[in-house]
C-alpha cells in the first residue's frame, strides 16, 4: 500500500518537473520567435528608455545630401550635414566615404543602385531626401547610422 | 483508496501545469501586443519629425534657388527695359532718363512675382512626389523674404488587438531667407536709377562744364552692394557696365553658375 502510494508520488513529482521544463522551453522559444519576427521590438524599447526622446531623434536624424552642382564643369557639389553634435560629425564623415568623388548625381540612377547595395551590405537605415534643382527634383538616399547600436 | 487519489493527483497535475502554461503564453503574447503598440509611437513620431525636417530643408533650398532665378530675371528685365538703346564699342546700353527709368514698384513686383512663380514650380514637384502640400505667403522686407506656410497635418494610425489610435502631427512651415547671404541687395536693385543719378549729380559737382576724368574717378570710388562698376564717358553720356560681385546659380536653357551683368547709360 505504502509502496504504491510512494510510486504515485514519485510519478507525479517527475511529471511536475517535466512539465515545468517543457513550460520553460516554450517560454524561451516564444521570446526567441517574438524577437526574430519583430526586430524593432528591442530597438524601440531603447528609444522609450531614453531620457529625452527629442535628443534621440536628433542623434538619429543625420542628413547628408548632395546639392545641385554649383559649377557645371567642375562637378563640385555643396554638401550639407544637418546636426549639431560632435559625434554626428564624425559618423557623417564615415557615411560620406561611401559617396567619395561626389560625381554620382551625373550618373544618378546607376549610382543609386550601387549606394543602395552598399547600404544593404552595411545594414544601415536609409531615408529618402528630396532636393530641388532647376532640372527637376533630385532624390537622394540618406544613410542613417544607427547610433543606438553602440 | 489512497492509491486511487495518488494516481488521480498524478494525472491532474500535468493538466494543471498545462493550463498554467497556456495562461502564461496567452498573457505573454497579449502583453507583447500592448508593448509593441506603446513602442511604435516614438518611432512614428520620429518618422513624422523627419518628414517635417525634410520638408523644411526642401523649401528653404527652393527659396534660395527661386530667389536667384528671380534675380537673374530681374537683371534680364533691366537689360531689356523698354527704353532707348545706345551703342558704344559695339556694345548696347539701355538709356535711362526721367522719362524712361525702371520704377521701383515695378521691379519689386517683378522680382517677387518671379520668385513666387519659381517657388511654385518646386512646390508642385514636391507635391507630385510626396503628396504633402501647403500654400505659402511671402513678404519681402529689409532684404529678407519671410516664407510662411499654412499648417501641415500628417496623420498616422496605430492599431492593436483592442483599439485603434489616430494621431495627427502638425507643423507650421515658417522660415526667412536673407537675400544678402546670396549676394542680393534688393533695395539697391529697386532704386538703381536713383542711386546712379544721385551719384552722377554729386560727381558733376553742380558744374556746368564737367571734367570727364573727375567723373570717372568719382564713379570708380563708388561702392555698390551688388555690383562692381566700370565707367566710360563719351559724348555727354556715362556708360555703366555693372557686373555682380557674386556668382549666381540660375537656369537659362541649362543650369549656370555665373556673374550677372547689365549695361546702362545716363546723360550727363
Amino acid at each position: 500500500m505504502f509502496r504504491k502510494n510512494k510510486k504515485a508520488q514519485i510519478g507525479s513529482g517527475i511529471s511536475l518537473i517535466v512539465s515545468l521544463i517543457i513550460t520553460l522551453i516554450i517560454i524561451v522559444a516564444g521570446f526567441v520567435v517574438i524577437k526574430a519576427i519583430h526586430p524593432k521590438f528591442s530597438e524601440d524599447l531603447k528609444i522609450s528608455s531614453s531620457k529625452n526622446l527629442r535628443e534621440n531623434i536628433e542623434v538619429n536624424s543625420i542628413y547628408s545630401f548632395l546639392q545641385t552642382p554649383i559649377s557645371e564643369n567642375k562637378n563640385v557639389f555643396n554638401l550639407f550635414i544637418l546636426g549639431e553634435k560632435e559625434k554626428i560629425k564624425k559618423e557623417a564623415l564615415d557615411v560620406f566615404s561611401i559617396y567619395d568623388g561626389f560625381s554620382l548625381i551625373t550618373k544618378f540612377p546607376k549610382e543609386e543602385m550601387i549606394i543602395s547595395k552598399k547600404i544593404k551590405e552595411k545594414k544601415h537605415k536609409t531615408q529618402e531626401v528630396l532636393i530641388p534643382s532647376y532640372q527637376g527634383l533630385i532624390k537622394i538616399k540618406l544613410i542613417l547610422k544607427n547610433f543606438r547600436e553602440k | 483508496m489512497r492509491n486511487k487519489i495518488g494516481s488521480m493527483f498524478s494525472l491532474l497535475l500535468p493538466l494543471m501545469v498545462l493550463i498554467v502554461m497556456i495562461t502564461i503564453i496567452i498573457s505573454l503574447s497579449y502583453s507583447r501586443t500592448k508593448l509593441e503598440s506603446g513602442f511604435q509611437i516614438p518611432s512614428k513620431l520620429q518618422e513624422m519629425y523627419n518628414k517635417e525636417r525634410n520638408f523644411n530643408f526642401y523649401f528653404e533650398k527652393s527659396s534660395e534657388l527661386a530667389s536667384q532665378q528671380a534675380f537673374y530675371k530681374t537683371i534680364l528685365n533691366l537689360n531689356t527695359y523698354y527704353c532707348k538703346i545706345k551703342t558704344l564699342n559695339g556694345k548696347t546700353y539701355v538709356l535711362w532718363s526721367e522719362n524712361c527709368k525702371p520704377e521701383k514698384e515695378k521691379i519689386f513686383n517683378n522680382f517677387l512675382n518671379n520668385f513666387k512663380k519659381e517657388f511654385k514650380k518646386f512646390s508642385q514637384e514636391y507635391y507630385d512626389e510626396t503628396k504633402i502640400h501647403t500654400d505659402f505667403d511671402f513678404n519681402l522686407k529689409n532684404n529678407k523674404i519671410i516664407c510662411n506656410g499654412n499648417k501641415i497635418k500628417l496623420n498616422f494610425l496605430d492599431k492593436n488587438a483592442f483599439s485603434t489610435y489616430n494621431f495627427s502631427y502638425n507643423f507650421n512651415p515658417l522660415f526667412s531667407l536673407d537675400l544678402s547671404e546670396l549676394g542680393i541687395n534688393s533695395d539697391e536693385i529697386f532704386n538703381l536709377y536713383e542711386i546712379l543719378k544721385k551719384k552722377l549729380e554729386k560727381c558733376k559737382n553742380k558744374q556746368e562744364k564737367y571734367d570727364v576724368e573727375k567723373i570717372k574717378d568719382c564713379f570708380l570710388k563708388t561702392q555698390l552692394k551688388n555690383f562692381d562698376l566700370s565707367v566710360q564717358i563719351f559724348n555727354d553720356y556715362v556708360y555703366f557696365n555693372l557686373i555682380t560681385k557674386k556668382e549666381f546659380l540660375f537656369f537659362d536653357k541649362k543650369s549656370k553658375m555665373e556673374k550677372l551683368q547689365f549695361r546702362v547709360c545716363l546723360k550727363i
